[in-house]
């Protein structure tokens, strides 16, 4: 099964005069909105200069955007679903979760993939203290929580703290495992699979496995 | 992940994290700095960061380990299990054994 | 020695749930940098980039949410490539302000 797929759209790529971002197709080339802030107005300048230097074309920045538009948390769900149904993969996947996931087609780059299981006596929670790393390939694009000072700060610390905010009281008999993404690591917390959810289909499953789960501020509910 | 030639450590083995001060990026955040841990698992190698930031080549790789604090060794004050830990990447470099 | 990025531990507040999906802008930058770098042009590696936005003055650094240092840091970066400058970013960026002056 390949997630990915690159083919390029058969129909026209028009600038459009206006910019209505409820329209935008979302390849079209971005353009500078109305009222544009001083950051957005640098950020086209500096896309202007790169492409008349020919440092990288139009077309590049779009092939970018295309891929970015296909990872989302839907990939990391359907992970999540085939090692709550599959137990070979789930070995496979705890084992090497980079090697793991290119079988379903979702290629790591120069990053690693680490899964983290969590179990009723374990439970895990991802961070990257130092900037905002974050498994991007199965997960888009991080959270503004994910990447804020105070997120960063005190989940090393205060783990249990942080995730009472998010509405989860782990009991003392639970082990805290919290995972700093400082070097060429990135993580998955493979959460634990609900109660009442025996017999549901890989589609059913992956529909209840949130971003929020798969970084350890949430759990999956079945209802 | 090809096998690591040459580890220094293996998981299980007690490793302190360097208490070092270097100026310059480096990816061992402060509150880790002269932690002892033990090592959960090696990463493979790769090319060292710390120089890469630089424009240098990094090369040669060097072993990455993930390496596993009590958080009650971190903090002095931490609220929570007292099996709760901590786990992030080291380079070798920054490693010894305890 | 405590770059400005080295936060873990230092005491913070509550955590804003309320986010926001990426502006068009906030995106286009993301692939920018990425197109440059390891994506296609490779110009810089990712290790480079972060140094690049860590190294900014602290005070500077604080001031800033999170795009606003990427870009800030993106074009101290390709300074030092010698890809651009930040004249030509700024004196660029007045230009298109008054491309947007005069289509109002």
């Amino acid at each position: 099964m390949t997630i990915a797929d690159s083919r390029p759209h058969d129909h026209q790529h028009n600038d459009h005069g206006h910019h209505d971002r409820g329209h935008n197709h979302p390849h079209d080339a971005i353009e500078v909105s109305e009222g544009a802030n001083e950051y957005e107005i640098m950020v086209h300048a500096i896309k202007e200069l790169l492409i008349e230097k020919g440092v990288i074309t139009a077309e590049d920045i779009r092939k970018t955007l295309e891929f970015m538009d296909t990872r989302t948390p839907a990939l990391g769900a359907k992970v999540v679903a085939r090692a709550w149904t599959d137990p070979e993969f789930k070995k496979r996947l705890l084992a090497n979760g980079t090697a793991a996931v290119a079988e379903m087609g979702i290629p790591m780059g120069d990053a690693e993939l680490i899964i983290v299981e969590n179990s009723k006596d374990v439970h895990n929670i991802i961070v990257c203290t130092l900037c905002s790393c974050y498994p991007r390939t199965v997960l888009g694009l991080p959270p503004d929580w994910y990447k804020s000072r105070n997120y960063r700060s005190r989940v090393v610390a205060e783990p249990r703290a942080v995730l009472k905010e998010f509405g989860t009281e782990l009991s003392e008999s639970v082990t805290l495992r919290t995972h700093d993404s400082n070097a060429d690591m990135r993580y998955l917390v493979l959460p634990e699979r609900p109660a009442g959810t025996e017999g549901w289909s890989q589609e059913q499953l992956a529909a209840i496995v949130t971003r929020d789960c798969m970084v350890g501020v949430a759990f999956p509910k079945a209802g | 992940m090809s096998e690591v030639v040459n580890a220094k450590f293996a998981p299980g083995d007690k490793v302190r994290i360097a208490n070092a001060n270097p100026p310059g990026h480096r990816r061992v955040p402060v509150y880790a700095r002269g932690r002892p841990g033990i090592i959960e698992r090696i990463c493979g190698a790769f090319p060292n960061p710390e120089e890469r930031a630089y424009g240098f080549d990094g090369l040669p790789k060097r072993p990455l380990y993930r390496v596993r604090i009590r958080q009650t060794d971190i903090w002095p004050d931490y609220k929570g299990s007292d099996k709760d830990v901590l786990e992030l990447e080291i380079y070798e470099h920054w490693l010894e054994k305890a | 020695m405590r770059r400005p990025n080295d936060i873990g531990g230092l005491p913070a507040g509550p955590i804003g749930r309320r986010g926001h999906d990426p502006e068009p802008w906030e995106r286009l930058l993301t692939a920018i940098v990425s197109t440059v770098g390891p994506a296609k042009a490779k110009i810089h590696c990712l290790d480079e980039f972060r140094r690049a936005r860590e190294d900014l003055e602290p005070e500077f650094y604080n001031s800033l949410t999170y795009f606003e240092l990427w870009t800030h840091g993106f074009i101290n970066l390709m300074q030092e490539k010698g890809v651009l400058t930040r004249e030509e970013v700024e004196s660029r960026a007045a230009e298109i302000k008054d491309r947007l002056k005069r289509t109002e």
